[in-house]
């Protein structure tokens, strides 16, 4: 336990040395969540409800949105497989006396604390700033799995990235990849707009992926759109996704590391 | 001039052998902006299913503004994607080798990568602006073309200069890879008409970070709705804008500690 304290300990030194990095991010995140909301704004000037949400729910799914966003992100952790795997860094995981995947998974809790701290903290001033404009949900039995979903979504949206990453076992630039799973995600997890305005067709088939559970799932609940026995039930969906993911992880880890030659060592 | 541009054609073709090699890589990169690019066209339909028109456009005007933002920001990372490297350059200590090679740093630290992959999807952009410019009711004259293609000129060299700003920054301040991707961000005020913004905000994004002079003017320039006083305003900012930040580079060169070399 002590040596995966101590990855974290590492993790959370190395951001705080790059903290102006994070602020400079959260800024521009600032344009994102000014946009959205100005662009509905503008939209709601000549119509009452779009697909179903009036203002206020377009504008607590924006707030909420984001919030959750910030709280699943990881901020590239494939980007850190695939450069362990590329540059040859993997031959020092792999003589520790410590499991990679577990290593990484530590690690980015550490690395994502203080984007997690400031990005949470920027959105709340939003959620302040807009709280007029705001549907409040009161019931603690939604919040609580609501809160256990976004949870579940932060591990989900991990092993994904982990996934992608490794992919650089048999690519030799993953990039491009990456920048396409990327907006993948955000697409359909509903981080740029709710899934409700994809055509039919696609937003059912968007609910059979994980995706889906990471933003636009706790928002809805949020929203009082799903009800609790709905929450339960995408609960069951996201614990059944990661041990499905994590399955397909030792088994692309396994055949990953028989192709693996170490280039750089 | 010549040496110049054989040497970005040089950078180009290495460029190009680079994504060639990595072809899988590289699809998926085009098929994410692709994506992109589609699901804010559908937004914008989806939006126009509800309402006739977004602060006074009509829904292929709309289109028109969203086209000409991604126009100049795949322009932008087409010529200038050597930036985003920069960063670790300076980190690195790389920067060393490139100051000591008989060219201009700053032309090579802008131009050292050329994105192919923008180049080709100039293709869909360009085919949805033939396409909204088609169904807008207007019969544009030469006039509008000519006032366009000029707004766009002036506000690439808008885009040059911010390039130029943020490696100056990178310099100043080694880690702050945050900047170039804070322009990235903020372009995406320029993606729908300005008048969405309220009035103070479309001041800030005119003057202080000139988003609306690089995005809306073109294409207000081309819908005719542009007047002379602030075409020639634009003109004059990137000009002046564009000399700021030679000046600004001239100054961070002093700054460069050599770090990690």
């Amino acid at each position: 336990m002590r040596k995966y304290l101590f990855l974290i300990k590492t993790a959370w030194q190395r951001q705080l040395v790059y903290r102006a990095t994070v602020y400079g991010y959260r800024l521009g995140n600032i344009f994102d969540v000014l946009f959205q909301v100005t662009i509905w704004t503008a939209v709601y000037k000549s119509t009452s409800v779009v697909y179903g949400y009036n203002y206020n729910e377009m504008i607590t799914y924006v707030m909420i949105g984001w919030l959750i966003n910030f709280m699943t992100a990881n901020y590239g952790i494939e980007d850190v497989v695939s450069r362990n795997i590329q540059n040859g860094e993997l031959n020092v995981y792999l003589t520790r006396p410590l499991s990679y995947l577990r290593s990484i998974i530590t690690m980015s809790i550490g690395r994502t604390s203080i984007a997690l701290i400031s990005g949470v903290a920027l959105q709340l001033l939003f959620i302040f700033i807009f709280q007029n404009h705001m549907v409040a949900q009161t019931d603690l039995s939604i919040i609580l799995v609501i809160f256990i979903i976004v949870i579940l979504g932060y591990f989900v949206r991990l092993l994904l990235s982990i996934l992608f990453g490794l992919i650089a076992f048999w690519a030799t630039d993953v990039s491009g990849l990456n920048s396409f799973f990327a907006t993948f995600i955000r697409l359909l997890s509903g981080g740029y707009a709710p899934l409700s305005l994809l055509p039919a067709m696609l937003y059912k088939l968007s609910l059979f992926f994980p995706f889906a559970y990471i933003v636009f799932f706790p928002t809805q609940l949020y929203l009082g759109k799903l009800d609790l026995m709905d929450g339960i039930k995408g609960v069951g969906v996201e614990l059944l996704w990661l041990v499905l993911l994590y399955v397909i992880i030792k088994i692309v880890w396994n055949k990953g590391l028989k192709k693996y030659e170490g280039v750089g060592i | 001039m010549k040496k110049y541009l054989i040497i970005w054609k040089t950078l180009t073709g290495l460029a190009t052998s680079s994504y060639l090699t990595n072809r899988v890589d590289s699809i998926s990169y085009f098929m994410g902006k692709l994506i992109r690019l589609s699901f804010f066209l559908l937004m914008i339909i989806v939006i126009f299913n509800k309402t006739s028109d977004l602060v006074g456009y009509g829904k292929y005007e709309v289109i028109f503004f969203f086209s000409t933002f991604n126009l100049m920001d795949v322009l932008a990372q087409a010529f200038f994607r050597g930036i985003y490297f920069f960063g670790n350059d300076i980190k690195n200590g790389n920067f060393d080798f490139i100051l000591t090679k008989p060219i201009n740093a700053l032309f090579y630290s802008l131009s050292r990568l050329t994105d192919i992959l923008d180049f080709i999807f100039l293709a869909p952009i360009i085919g949805l602006l033939i396409y909204s410019i088609s169904k807008i009711n207007i019969s544009f004259t030469f006039i509008n073309y000519a006032s366009y293609f000029t707004m766009i000129v002036f506000g690439l060299l808008i885009i040059m200069a911010l390039h130029i700003i943020t490696a100056a920054i990178n310099i100043i301040a080694i880690e702050s890879e945050a900047a170039i991707w804070l322009y990235r961000d903020s372009m995406t005020i320029g993606r729908f008409p300005p008048e969405i913004f309220p009035g103070l905000i479309q001041i800030i994004f005119t003057v202080a970070m000139p988003i609306i002079i690089i995005v809306s003017f073109p294409a207000k320039a081309f819908l005719g709705i542009l007047s002379l006083r602030a075409a020639l305003f634009a003109i004059l900012y990137s000009v002046l804008f564009f000399a700021l930040s030679l000046l600004i580079w001239k100054k961070s060169l002093k700054h460069y500690s050599s770090a990690s070399s």
